[in-house]
């Protein structure tokens, strides 16, 4: 089949990707698939040995996307990390962050992204070991504080002064 | 040592086994984005981390600063799965720390500041998982990792959030091959959140029937649960591959005899020998010793040899550049000796 993007070339890269439920597969040539991004692949052929190839998987996502939307790329504006200086542009051209504060500067843009590729929000697995005491006093007093506005609403103020000055104790002890 | 050198348990269909962890320290941008005076800034923080005084690590690990290091030694890494081409292609800030019997790498500035890894022979997940815990357990003692509540461990990209975990093993599939069964391993392994690829990783053709089966998640899940779901995956196929090996042997061991001995007779004969023929024919080899029907050979020779058999490995042996139709005729020798001996 021809290439999808010059329609000139023979296609002979497929790629297969499931948005949301939703498979997009893209056929392309390797001239457009080099046209599309700045992402360094290093390959090694059987033949050839080690090459390198520009490739990018996150801009043909983009594009298979864009072009199912009928958006351009013009129509995302630029948008920075106060902390690296990245642009939201070439994240999305290139499919890395710049710090682990693109995390926080990006939030509203990479969190529909992250639900899409990865089956949860919230990391369930191993904490480092030596923030772990104070995440687990954070978790804690969350549960208490909780605790204390369920004992206020039933008016059950013993339980509520014992918590009350629980929680005060260890906000102290920090 | 290595995972080239030892046994693992079901190894007839696992050749090994890998985990990996991506972490990062807090303070400084990314790999990608770090000036060259920061790649190595990170890199000695990695370094001290592990060979400073308090870390028990350091006895067993060397320390190579791969910015330093000939290509052709860097190629020869990559042919051990030790490091990627990734790495082996940064100019600036790049460094390894491996543990002198190879079952363990940290791979300083790829795609994040630490790649820690463990490759074992055969199938061990759990003992690799206990292991590199508490690898990443005494790192952490020394360096901030970049974390968050929610999101984990913070990576370069968004692939590897939360546990920054993949795991990933290389199966020696030529019986489902043969059967046409390729398509239907794909899109088994896509649907329960595996990735299929080939030899090499990110390539199209699997090499020898060998294809690498890795999780594509790594958020949302702890780290048993995704080791878990991988191990009654890759069971699953190993399985798949036994019965259907029994199957081809049932209704046509003949035709499989004649295939291995064939397979042996190039090896033990030709005078010159492509890449991809030969990990064809090393297929064909090591299924025979599954199926005994080669008894003088281990697997752990043949994994050796296929090692042995890449290019910068033969380059190296050689001692000098070598071109195409050197490289084959350079391995048929090298393959030629190694039967030889293995079978007088």
């Amino acid at each position: 089949m021809l290439c999808q993007k010059c329609n000139k070339r023979v296609a002979t890269v497929h790629l297969t990707t499931i948005i949301n439920g939703n498979q997009i597969t893209v056929h392309i040539c390797e001239d457009c698939a080099g046209d599309l991004g700045e992402l360094k692949v290093f390959k090694i052929d059987p033949e050839k040995g080690i090459t390198v190839d520009t490739f990018s998987f996150v801009e043909l996502m983009k594009s298979a996307a864009e072009t199912a939307a009928g958006k351009t790329e013009k129509d995302i504006p630029d948008k920075f990390c106060p902390v690296c200086e990245m642009n939201i542009k070439d994240f999305l051209k290139k499919g890395r962050l710049g710090c682990s504060k693109c995390y926080s500067s990006f939030s509203d843009e990479l969190m529909p992204l992250i639900g899409r590729i990865q089956p949860d929000l919230v990391h369930t697995g191993k904490t480092p070991a030596a923030k772990f005491p104070m995440i687990k006093i954070k978790n804690k007093l969350t549960e208490m504080e909780t605790e204390l506005k369920t004992a206020l609403d039933e008016e059950d103020y013993e339980n509520a002064i014992i918590l009350r000055d629980n929680i005060r104790q260890i906000k102290d002890g920090e | 040592m290595s995972w080239i050198d030892t046994d693992g348990p079901n190894q007839d269909v696992a050749i090994s086994s890998r985990i990996r962890l991506a972490r990062n320290i807090e303070g400084y941008s990314f790999s990608g984005m770090l000036s060259d005076e920061d790649a190595k800034k990170v890199r000695d923080k990695v370094r001290i981390s592990v060979f400073g005084s308090s870390n028990i690590l350091k006895e067993s690990m060397d320390f190579l600063n791969l910015d330093e290091l000939p290509i052709l030694q860097k190629y020869m890494l990559m042919e051990k799965h030790l490091i990627s081409a990734e790495l082996a292609g940064r100019e600036i800030g790049s460094g390894l720390i491996l543990k002198k019997d190879n079952l363990l790498s940290i791979m300083i500035n790829e795609e994040d500041h630490l790649r820690i890894q463990a490759i074992f022979a055969g199938l061990q997940l759990d003992e690799m998982w206990d292991y590199i815990d508490k690898v990443d357990d005494l790192i952490e003692n020394e360096i901030d990792y970049s974390y968050d509540d929610k999101l984990g461990y913070l990576t370069t990209c968004p692939t590897n959030l939360g546990t920054g975990m993949r795991v990933s093993a290389m199966l020696h599939l030529p019986a489902l091959m043969k059967a046409g069964q390729l398509q239907s391993i794909m899109t088994k392994a896509s649907r329960l959140g595996m990735t299929v690829r080939g030899f090499y990783g990110e390539g199209t053709q699997a090499l020898g029937n060998i294809f690498q089966l890795s999780n594509q998640t790594t958020l949302g899940k702890s780290e048993m649960d995704i080791i878990e779901n991988f191990k009654s995956t890759a069971l699953g196929f190993i399985d798949n591959e036994r019965l259907m090996r029994e199957t081809v042997m049932e209704s046509g061991a003949n035709e499989i005899e004649d295939k291995v001995h064939r397979a042996l007779g190039i090896l033990m004969n030709a005078r010159q020998i492509g890449l991809k023929e030969f990990m064809d024919l090393l297929s064909g080899v090591r299924l025979g010793i599954c199926l005994q029907i080669i008894e003088d050979i281990d697997l752990k020779s043949i994994k050796d040899i296929m090692i042995r058999g890449q290019a910068a490995h033969l380059t190296m042996k050689s001692d000098r550049q070598l071109n195409k139709k050197e490289l084959a005729i350079e391995r048929a020798f090298m393959v030629r000796e190694f039967f030889k001996d293995k079978l007088n």
